[in-house]
């Protein structure tokens, strides 16, 4: 169906522009350009998504939502939608009050006597028919008394705020990962300290302080959120759903409703990207009691707006930074505070409180650290996963910090980075050793891009270009399990539990299987997750696919591999030793006429033996972290590693910042598909470009969300885009990586805007207090210079 | 309303009501769900459909407005086991990520080669400056309609 | 995003017909142009909720003869749709006689943009109808439409005005010509009369140079913050007569007057265009919101004013 002939054209035109050094793996499959095996189904639209399911006799649902931000709720009564003919049931938050979560179980499925932000869901309706569904929504009357909301995170953790969550101490929440303060807004205060901050400081040359902050943004994946849900007879609640994390999803359900995990099964569609939004349940929990309560199936896709006030958002930070350098820009102490703006729930966003704090410092070898990392109740949108998880935010403030340093110490920003970059075998501020370190690399790639910069000077236009570098942690000690069946006619069936969202890992397991085995990619067949018979794993999430559940896929591959060899040296009559393995077959030692097949040497003969290799993988030295110290042996498995340059021209008149060309230089291990992983990084500029420049949730002074939509939300179109060069190190391969990989999908987002946010700077000596850089934000400021000089 | 119309080449007629979108009549009434609902309300070019050679958002035509016409979706490129050369250059060249927006690219692209063979890169741009994508940056995307235009 | 509200539909063939419907709906019809604008904002409706008693129902099951029932209708509602664009002759001619450029107004976004008259005549126009919405929007939104919701912002409005276009307006009573600076009233609001249609716009050629610019966070998409739009007459290096259009700085598309004035009878230098500039500026009375503040809006007004005409001069 693809022809052959162009894409062999283009993986000789490209392979030799990609690999500019040398390289840490190039096999048959692993680390060549393989076209996406989800392509075809995408291109001709087939492939379904959550929207696209539709069961027979299912209903339509909508939500009733919130209109206060923080409201006891007086009066709901529901019998006017209830009467409206056409529809079957509404569910509400008195039947339905069971809480959930992810980390921490905080999550109503609707609200139960309290309403926390504009947009909370009070009901939900299931009808015949879509429209009306929408008129029953508009009969449910609901009467409320105002509380008084906290929109500010630095308010809300102030003795005198008012609580949102009064029950936190009773809440189920995983011990020893968090450490939320009952009686406060403080959903978790993650701490670290390293060495003897005040020593650093007293040892340094000069002090800096810096505070900079990002606003809460919404991943806006173009595929909002979507899901079919049925019951089954006896209880057992089935799905489909656009989800990153099938597993997840399975055990909020239970969380919520009493279900037993057995009992509900979860199939994964096409996700129509993810970038953490999809990771835990949120429609499916909504859908799920109208589906109890009807017996028919629902189906409930989100609108736009919901897709803003329902899912997730990205918390808000205000990061502090004190940082002690000596003359030469070796920065020997670091005192960081951070306040995540969490929102009304903060199942999710306690983890990136805990792990962008611990990041919060930079990819730099700080021998004296002290971090302070709150996660905040705030009558927002509920924050959660995005894509960085915590490293984007925290380095927009700390990268930023490094240029402000330099400059005031007189040298090059990135002589500075030079200095304090972790190496090989460093211990890092959490404690782990480090291995597989590519910063330095990547910073070399990055200047060399830059300076060879095809840009011109502009008339009337300032030019600017600054760098930004990061490094981004993974999970620990998670499971990933794959596994592998050989079918009669020697096609291969692949299970594993990652949610292929646009990343490319559906392309890249199989790649990996291909390269073990010695087979065409095409031979594969990989199955969309089905909690029911995929063997669990957990989230599409933290950039770890690639490493654990490729591991996983390489094990499962290895050890069908070894049956294999097993049943042909019976079948062969020869010694393991003496069967050879490679193109798909195997034979035995110098009768290469007498090679079989994968089915023929299982399944033929008189003894046919089903094949099916399995592989399970985690880190087994995984470690959490000391409740006091945030130090731990290994609280991720590998750090990546990665830089990205801009250049900008900013119009003095105007204000207006344009965004020319950005170039950037990960370090993911090695990299397993080139087109797919140029694909991650051309992504991330685009997204970040967003936040860096016009992406922001806009809250009026009663808590409702003004931009819900894409007329005032902007997303970078076509014409936004700079000039995009991309490279990667070749140095660095992980040693537990399949292949040497580790992963990319986050890191990649991690020095976008601070990059932008310096080269701003470096072209007209303006820096925001907050992102994005609005042209008027930035008009301002070079008024407000004008005015001091 | 009664209405008659050529969908991906097939003469189809149904009995819509006016306040039908052509995108929900595409979706639900025909079952062809390649066609996307990305907002509603014409920003993010999801539902990109081609209706008599031109390309519209769907999800603020009326169905009825499709009486008499010719509608093309993504479903109606690939012809007789062929892919379109748009669809092969998509899969070859990293065009496609999540797929969601993949569906609309190619029918502005495809309406914008039909009346463009040999658009320039500033011609593609602006043609899919109605087409948001979240995941590639679009940079892939450019290259393979320069590509399938190439030829 | 919500379905769209229930509503009767129709397909004049003949402007006759479509008076007639006008007139029988009243204030409960409306007219679909390109429905970019009509449809979008009936989907994304607030509701109210309307009760009412009713009084003639006996109901055996309660005592009272007076039922309440709960009627949920939208804000802007759709009951009768008429549809203009089966018409024939089709409202979306642009033709040429003489001096006089007639656009029919069902003609699109993308027709305007690509005509080659306009482009010659008013680039200004060309311009600002190839950049409105995004290119999707653009195949199926009309002038007649955009001139017709009558926003502030829209895209064409401040432009037809400083390019002194006349409204050329049909009803059962008959056609009328409005003068585009009698045509905005309000935000929303304009001057047709209950029952008519806008048919045409009517632009004369006068030897005048025109350039549009408009100011947005993006280059494509997004509403106007700021639109420009300078049409000058000059001899030689002196300007003769200005018309300095200006969108979303007031509650309708306005005319920079001051600048206008100043303009009249002086040589075009850098100084002179700086100075109508910041008149403009002063002429504009911008509203604060999440798209900019005023303060940024009228400082918009005066680069761009700046640039715009030494665009037209180019």
């Amino acid at each position: 169906m693809i022809t052959n002939k162009q894409i062999l054209k283009i993986l000789d035109e490209k392979q030799d522009t990609f690999y500019k050094g040398k390289q840490n793996y190039v096999g048959k499959y692993v680390g060549q350009r393989v076209p996406r095996v989800d392509a075809y189904e995408k291109v001709t639209g087939r492939l379904k998504f959550g929207a696209d399911v539709e069961l027979p006799n299912q209903l339509i649902s909508r939500l009733k939502r919130s209109t206060h931000a923080h409201a006891k709720i007086t009066r709901l009564d529901t019998s006017k939608a209830e009467a409206l003919p056409g529809v079957v049931t509404v569910a509400t938050g008195k039947e339905f009050n069971g809480l959930t979560g992810c980390y921490l179980n905080d999550s109503h499925v609707y609200a139960i006597d309290r309403v926390l932000w504009v947009g909370d869901i009070v009901a939900a309706v299931a009808a015949e028919t879509a429209e009306i569904a929408e008129k029953a929504v508009e009969l449910i009357e609901i009467e409320y008394e105002d509380m008084t909301p906290v929109f500010d995170a630095i308010e809300a953790m102030k003795p005198d705020a008012p609580l949102l969550h009064p029950n936190l101490g009773s809440y189920k929440w995983l011990k020893g990962f968090l450490f939320p303060k009952p009686g406060t807004n403080i959903a978790n205060h993650f701490k670290l300290r390293k060495g003897d901050v005040e020593k650093g400081f007293a040892e340094a040359d000069y002090i800096f302080e810096d505070t900079l902050s990002v606003p809460m943004v919404q991943h806006t994946p173009m595929e909002s959120h979507a899901c079919v849900v049925q019951v089954e007879a006896g209880n057992q609640v089935e799905m489909w759903a656009c989800t990153q994390g099938p597993f997840l999803v399975r055990q909020m359900i239970s969380d919520a409703f009493n279900i037993p995990l057995n009992k509900i099964r979860v199939h994964t569609t096409g996700v129509g990207g993810g970038f953490g939004a999809k990771l835990i349940a949120k429609n499916e929990l909504y859908a799920i009691p109208l589906a109890l309560k009807s017996h028919r199936p629902v189906k409930m896709a989100f609108n736009r707006s919901e897709e803003f006030l329902n899912t997730f958002v990205r918390q808000g930070l205000i990061m502090k930074m004190k940082t002690g350098v000596k003359k030469n820009g070796k920065m020997v102490a670091r005192k960081i505070e951070c306040i995540w703006d969490g929102g009304a729930f903060c199942d999710y966003g306690v983890s990136i409180a805990r792990s962008g704090g611990y990041a919060s410092a930079g990819p730099y070898d700080v021998e004296n650290l002290w971090i302070d990392s709150y996660c905040v109740y705030t009558n927002k949108p509920s924050g959660g996963a995005y894509r960085g998880f915590g490293v984007p935010e925290a380095a927009t403030v700390e990268e930023q910090q490094i240029d402000m340093i330099a400059e005031r110490l007189g040298i090059p920003a990135t002589e500075m980075r030079r200095i304090n970059f972790y190496h090989e075998g460093d211990t890092h501020a959490t404690g782990m050793k480090l291995h597989s370190v590519g910063c330095e690399e990547c910073l070399d790639k990055v200047t060399t891009m830059l300076e060879k910069t095809p840009l011109k000077p502009k008339e009337g236009k300032l030019y600017g270009a600054g760098q930004a570098h990061v490094h981004k942690f993974t999970a620990h000690t998670v499971a990933a399990s794959a596994v592998l069946k050989i079918n009669e006619d020697n096609s291969i069936l692949l299970y594993h539990a990652v949610s292929e969202i646009g990343q490319g890992s559906q392309t890249v397991m199989q790649q990996i299987v291909s390269e073990v085995l010695d087979v065409p990619i095409d031979q594969i067949q990989s199955v969309k997750a089905d909690t029911h018979f995929t063997p669990y794993a957990w989230q599409t999430a933290a950039s770890k696919a690639t490493f654990f559940d490729g591991n996983a896929c390489k094990y499962a591959a290895e050890n069908a591999k070894k049956q294999l060899i097993e049943l042909a040296a019976i079948r062969f009559d020869v010694p393991q030793e003496d069967v050879e393995f490679g193109g798909g077959k195997l034979w035995p030692k110098g009768k290469p006429e007498s090679a079989q097949n994968f089915a023929q040497v299982s399944m033929g003969g008189s003894f046919p033996k089903a094949v099916f290799g399995h592989g399970i993988f985690t880190v087994e030295d995984g470690s959490g972290l000391d409740e006091q110290t945030g130090q731990g042996n290994r609280c991720s498995a590998f750090w990546m590693f990665g830089g990205q340059g801009a250049e900008v021209y900013v119009d003095t008149e105007t204000g207006e910042v344009e965004l020319a060309r950005m170039v950037a230089c990960h370090d993911v291990g090695t990299v397993i598909n080139p087109t797919t992983a140029e694909g991650q990084l051309e992504g991330s500029v685009a997204q970040g470009l967003g936040i860096a420049m016009f992406e922001e949730m806009h809250f009026d002074e009663k808590g409702k969300l003004l931009n819900d939509s894409f007329t005032d939300y902007h997303l970078p179109t076509t014409l936004d885009m700079p000039l995009i060069e991309t490279d990667f190190a070749v140095n660095s391969p992980h040693k537990e990586g399949p292949y040497g990989a580790k992963g990319m999908g986050e890191p990649a987002l991690g020095p976008t805007a601070a990059a932008i946010a310096n080269a701003v700077y470096n072209a007209c000596g303006v820096r925001l207090f907050a992102l994005p850089l609005t042209s008027e934000r930035v008009w301002k400021a070079l008024k407000d210079k004008e005015v001091q000089k | 309303m009664k209405i008659s119309l050529t969908v991906n080449g097939l003469k189809v007629e149904r009995e819509v009501s006016p306040h039908m979108t052509l995108l929900d009549f595409l979706r639900e009434d025909l079952r062809l769900t390649g066609t996307k609902e990305g907002c509603g309300e014409a920003e993010c070019g999801a539902c990109t459909v081609i209706l008599d050679e031109t390309a519209v958002p769907s999800c603020v035509v009326l169905a009825v407005e499709a009486n008499g016409k010719s509608v093309l979706t993504v479903e109606g490129l690939e012809k007789d086991g062929e892919l379109d050369r748009l669809q092969e250059e998509f899969i070859a060249r990293g065009a496609v990520q999540c797929g969601f927006c993949t569906p609309g690219m190619l029918m502005t692209s495809k309406a914008l080669l039909m009346k463009n063979a040999h658009p320039t890169e500033e011609e593609i741009r602006l043609a899919l400056s109605g087409n948001l994508c979240r995941c590639t940056g679009y940079k892939k995307i450019v290259e393979a309609v320069s590509a399938a235009a190439a030829e | 995003m919500n379905k769209l509200s229930e509503f009767d539909y129709y397909e004049p063939a003949t402007l006759a017909e479509a008076y007639d419907l006008l007139e029988k709906f009243g204030t409960e019809a409306k007219v679909l142009a390109g429905g970019t604008d009509m449809l979008v904002m009936n989907k994304k409706s607030a509701f109210a909720k309307v009760e009412k008693s009713d009084c003639n129902v006996h109901n055996r099951l309660i005592a009272d003869t007076c039922a309440t029932t709960t009627e949920v209708k939208r804000v802007y509602d759709l009951k009768n749709v008429i549809n203009l664009k089966k018409i024939k002759p089709i409202l979306n001619e642009i033709a040429v006689k003489g001096d006089k450029l007639t656009i029919g107004a069902l003609a699109t976004m993308t027709q305007i943009n690509l005509n080659e008259s306009v482009k010659k005549h008013f680039p200004a126009l060309a311009a600002a109808a190839g950049r409105m919405g995004s290119p999707l929007v653009r195949n199926i939104a009309t002038m007649g439409g955009n001139v017709a919701n009558s926003s502030p912002a829209g895209e064409t409005l401040f432009v037809l005005l400083a390019l002194e276009a006349k409204v050329l307006v049909g009803g059962k009573a008959g056609n009328r010509t409005i003068d585009i600076n009698d045509f905005f009233v309000h935000v929303g609001k304009n001057s047709l009369k209950p029952g008519e249609i806008i048919l045409a716009f009517e632009l004369e050629s006068t030897g005048s140079c025109n350039a549009y610019k408009r100011f947005s966070p993006r280059h494509s998409m997004d509403l106007v913050v700021v639109g420009v739009c300078a049409n000058l007459w000059m001899d030689g290096k002196v300007c003769k007569k200005a018309n300095i259009g200006l969108g979303a700085v007031a509650i309708t598309p306005i005319h920079a007057v001051s600048a206008e004035k100043y303009l009249v009878g002086k040589e075009l230098t850098d100084d002179v265009i700086k100075e109508a500039a910041k008149l403009a500026a002063g002429d504009a009375k911008p509203i604060s919101d999440i798209r900019a503040s005023a303060e940024y809006r009228t400082h918009l007004v005066e680069v761009l004013t700046k640039r715009t005409i030494k665009e037209a001069l180019a």
